[in-house]
Parts: C-alpha cells; structure tokens; sequence
C-alpha cells in the first residue's frame, strides 16, 4: 500500500518539554478574548427602554452635560447617573462604574497643571463631566445590544450605507477577534517545547489575520453582489418597551427642565 | 487495554448558553471512538475540553489517570506534555495555519522536541509525502483550497507524532480521493497503536473506522 505510515510514527514519543516563556501566548489570548467580548452583542439586553429611546436620550444628556456651565447641572447628572448604574446588575455595576473612574482619574491628571495656572474649578467640573459622560455611555452599551444601537443611527438621518458599515465593522470584529483566538489556541497547542522563534509565528498569525480579513471584505462583497446588493440596507426598528419609553422620556425631559432652568436662570 | 481518556459528569456552558450536559466518556488506549451528533451539541466543545484548551464547569477529567483542570494546566511542563501526547486537527483549518509556507507550517511541531533539525526535516517531508501535498511545500496556508488546508492541517498534527488524535470534521469537504487517503492514513495509525477520537456526522467514516461511537443528543435536552 502506498500510503503506508512512516516508521517513526509506529514508535512511542517520549517528549520531554523544555521550560520556555508562554506568556505571551497566553497574555494575548486573554486580552484578545476580553476586546472581542466588549463587542459581542449583548443578548440580555436588559434596557428598560428601547434602543433609539436610549441613544437619543444618551446623545442629548452628552450634550447638555458637556455644554453646561453650572457645576449644579453636574451634581444633578451625577445623582442621575448613580440611580441609572444602581439598575444595572451586579458586575455591570463595577465594569460600568469603573471604566468611568477611570476616565475621570485620566482626566484629572491631565488637567493638573490647569491648577497652577489658575483655573483649579476647570480640573473639577471637567474631570466631572468626563465621569458622567463616560458613566452615560457605559450604560448605554452594557444594556442595549450593539445592533440596535447601529439600526437606531437611522433616527439622526444617517444613511443606511454608513449604518451598514458599522454593522459589517462590529461583524468583523467578532470574527477576527475569534480567528485570533483559534490560531493563538493553534500555537498554544503546538508549542509543546522551546520555540526559537516565537516573534515569527506570533507575527505570522497577525499576518494571517490581516490577509484574512481582506479576504474575507472580498468575498463578502462578492456575496452581497450575487444576492443583488444594490445599496439599500435597511434595519427595522421594533419599539417593545412602551411603558419604558414613555417613563425614560418623562424623566428626561424632567432633566432638561433643570438644565435649561439652571442655565437661564443665572444668565 | 489502558483507560486513555476519562470523562466524568461534564458539564459545559459558555457564559449563559448550555454546550455539555452531563457527558460520561471512557476512551480505551489504542481504539477509536467516533463523536456523533447534530450541529452544535457541543463536539468541538468537548475536544477542546480534551485538549485542555477550555475548561468544564462540573465534572472530572483525566487522561491516562492523571487529572486535567485549569490548575494543572498552569504547569508548564505538564501542559506542553499533553500537546505533544494528544494532537488536534481543527473543525476550522483557516484558524490552524498559521505559519508562512505549508512546509514551516508542519515542521514546527517537531522542531520544538528534542530532535535533530535532519529528523525534523525528515518528519515533515514524510508527512507530506503521507498526505500527498509535496507540491505544496512552499506554498503559503492561506492561499490553499479548503481540501488542501485540511490535508496540511492534518500534516502539521502528525509530525508531532501524538499518541491521541482529535479530528473534529476531518474529512468535511475533501473530494473523494482525498477522503480514502485520509481513512487510509487513519487505519494505519490506529494499527500502531494510537488512539483516535473524531468528531464528524458521516456514517461511513463511522462503519469503517471506529470502535466505538457516542452519541450526542441536542445539547439543548
Ligand atoms: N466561543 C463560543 N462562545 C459562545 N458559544 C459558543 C462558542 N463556541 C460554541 N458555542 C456554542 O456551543 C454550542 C456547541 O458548539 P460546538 O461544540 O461547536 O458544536 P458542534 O461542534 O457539535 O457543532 C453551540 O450552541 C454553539 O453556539
Ligand atoms: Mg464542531
């Protein structure tokens, strides 16, 4: 028979590994599942509200609370913004809570030196916007799903072609985030002893991704072609939540009577 | 015959959604066990899980005696030891490949043991001499047909020459030929001794190579 295994494969392996540093691999996976999670659509999107309620009430609580000029303004947004995250679950909480610190700690450093050039109130209101408007958009996307937050674009006259592109750019990331993770499990896999190059195949698979990815675009396109894509895309939005909507716009509109009382009224 | 894999009360959820109720699997040294069931009952799952690569929420594993979790896995020696000793050929060659050219892609398993770059060198061209894919040598993974990616993805887990062998849908989407050479191959490396455990749905790979099946229900039941 000519498809006769070669000898060596009759024997017994006795491989005996040799200490090598994996972290790398590992550091990788870890972080890549973690970036490819942040985008995965949320599928207990537990809004109280729908998605384009949500986006529309979030942009204009960005606006009012970056545009205001009285600090009140802000400590009402923050009270607002604490009920909100009390709504999330458990761990959103902390996820939603801390990124925003975050952001506002960043800020903070940043405009230290704003201090000793006099204007120490900017270092507060702004590190104090940057919270609320980070904490704003946590919340938005840790309880709407991403697709609905891209359909609900449609509302502020965005084309269906850019929406489209948002929606195909969200599919890729998962899709690559998750061929990055198979072929990192691929190398963890086959790195059963020192490798010498490890730069090599680490570039290799980021080389492979890339490639893939412009593959994939391709026949993507291709696809779309032969099902006759002629440039209409077009989500529908489902409005389910009709007690939530109305409540979320009630309550909003309650915070833009203070915004624009607070606002005018010192002027 | 030895209890190479041993599988006790798995259970398996990504995140919220169910993959594995409650899988009991004992795989003998030196046989082979077919992996059968619909799309999605958790195939792929379960090899992974076998390979140490994910990890169940209840239940025991243990291969040739010794117990696999996340902890043990840590270890680095132990780790790589059960690469090398259980080789997996993915559902998805495209996520395999990795390497520049078809050649590299299969000598790097064995470039990392202990052997000679000649004995590598030599493991290589025999696998795909085996494989039948010599005239792909310096061609690069991602450019190749599917059939052709498969058959290199199966090259580059030979040349390790591991005693257990995953294969999760080996010969979905090889033509006709492609799939006797890989039933062949199977055959042959079944007689010397390794143990083998696929995962397909076809029953003719089944009737003809394996010793054993198991068989998955809807993971949602
Ligand atoms: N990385 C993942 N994240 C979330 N769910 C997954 C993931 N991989 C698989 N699943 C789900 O787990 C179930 C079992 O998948 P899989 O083991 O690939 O099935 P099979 O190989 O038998 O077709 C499927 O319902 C699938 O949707
Ligand atoms: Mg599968």
């Amino acid at each position: 028979m000519e498809h006769n295994i070669p000898d060596w494969m009759n024997l017994h392996e006795c491989h005996k590994p040799k200490r090598d540093s994996r972290r790398f691999i590992t550091a990788t996976l870890k972080s890549i599942s973690s970036a490819s999670s942040l985008f995965r659509s949320n599928p207990k999107a537990y809004s109280p509200a729908d998605a384009p309620v949500m986006l529309f009430i979030s942009i204009a609580l960005i606006i009012m609370t970056a545009s205001s000029k009285n600090l009140y303004f802000s400590f009402v947004m923050l009270s607002v913004l604490s009920v909100r995250m009390c709504l999330l679950e458990g761990k959103d909480i902390i996820k939603a809570f801390l990124t925003a610190l975050y952001a506002g700690i960043f800020s903070a450093i940043i405009l230290i030196p704003s201090v000793f050039f006099g204007s120490p109130h900017s270092l507060i209101s702004i590190s104090l916007k940057t919270f609320i408007t980070t904490g704003i958009i946590q919340c938005l996307s840790i309880s709407s799903r991403w697709n609905d937050i891209t359909a609900s674009l449609k509302m502020f006259a965005i084309s269906d072609l850019i929406i489209m592109s948002f929606d195909l750019t969200l599919k890729y990331i998962q899709i690559l985030c998750s061929t990055c993770e198979d072929m990192l499990n691929a190398l963890l896999v086959r790195s059963i002893g020192k490798n010498r190059e490890k730069a090599a195949s680490l570039s290799g698979i980021s080389g492979t991704a890339f490639l893939k990815s412009k593959k994939m675009s391709e026949e993507t396109g291709q696809a779309m072609e032969c099902r006759c894509f002629s440039g209409h895309y077009e989500r529908k939005i489902r409005l389910r939540h009709k007690a939530g909507n109305i409540i979320s716009i009630i309550l909003f509109s309650l915070i833009a009577a203070i915004f624009i009382y607070l606002e005018f009224r010192i002027s | 015959m030895k209890t190479a894999i041993y599988l006790e009360d798995i259970c398996h959820a990504y995140g919220s959604s169910i993959s594995l109720r409650h899988i009991s699997l004992e795989i003998k040294a030196g046989s082979c066990m077919a992996l059968k069931g619909p799309n999605g009952c958790g195939k792929s799952t379960l090899l992974k899980i076998i390979n140490g690569l994910v990890f169940p929420n209840k239940g025991r594993y243990l291969l040739f005696g010794e117990p696999v979790t996340k902890e043990s896995m840590k270890n680095e020696i132990f780790s790589k030891k059960l690469h090398q000793k259980i080789g997996y050929i993915f559902q998805d060659s495209n996520a395999q490949l990795f390497s520049p050219s078809v050649y590299e892609e299969i000598i790097f398993g064995p470039l990392q043991m202990n052997i000679s770059q000649e004995e590598a060198d030599k493991r290589a061209k025999d696998c795909m001499r085996l494989l039948q894919i010599e005239h792909l040598a310096e061609r690069a993974p991602y450019h190749l047909s599917g059939g052709e990616k498969k058959k290199t993805s199966i090259a580059c887990i030979l040349s390790m020459n591991p005693e257990i062998l995953c294969l999760d849908e080996p010969i979905a989407g090889l033509d006709e030929e492609s799939q006797e050479l890989c039933l062949d191959i199977l055959k042959g490396l079944k007689k010397a001794g390794k143990t083998i455990i696929i995962a397909t749905h076809n029953n003719d790979l089944i009737k003809n190579i394996a010793d054993e099946e198991y068989r998955f229900y809807s993971g949602r039941s």
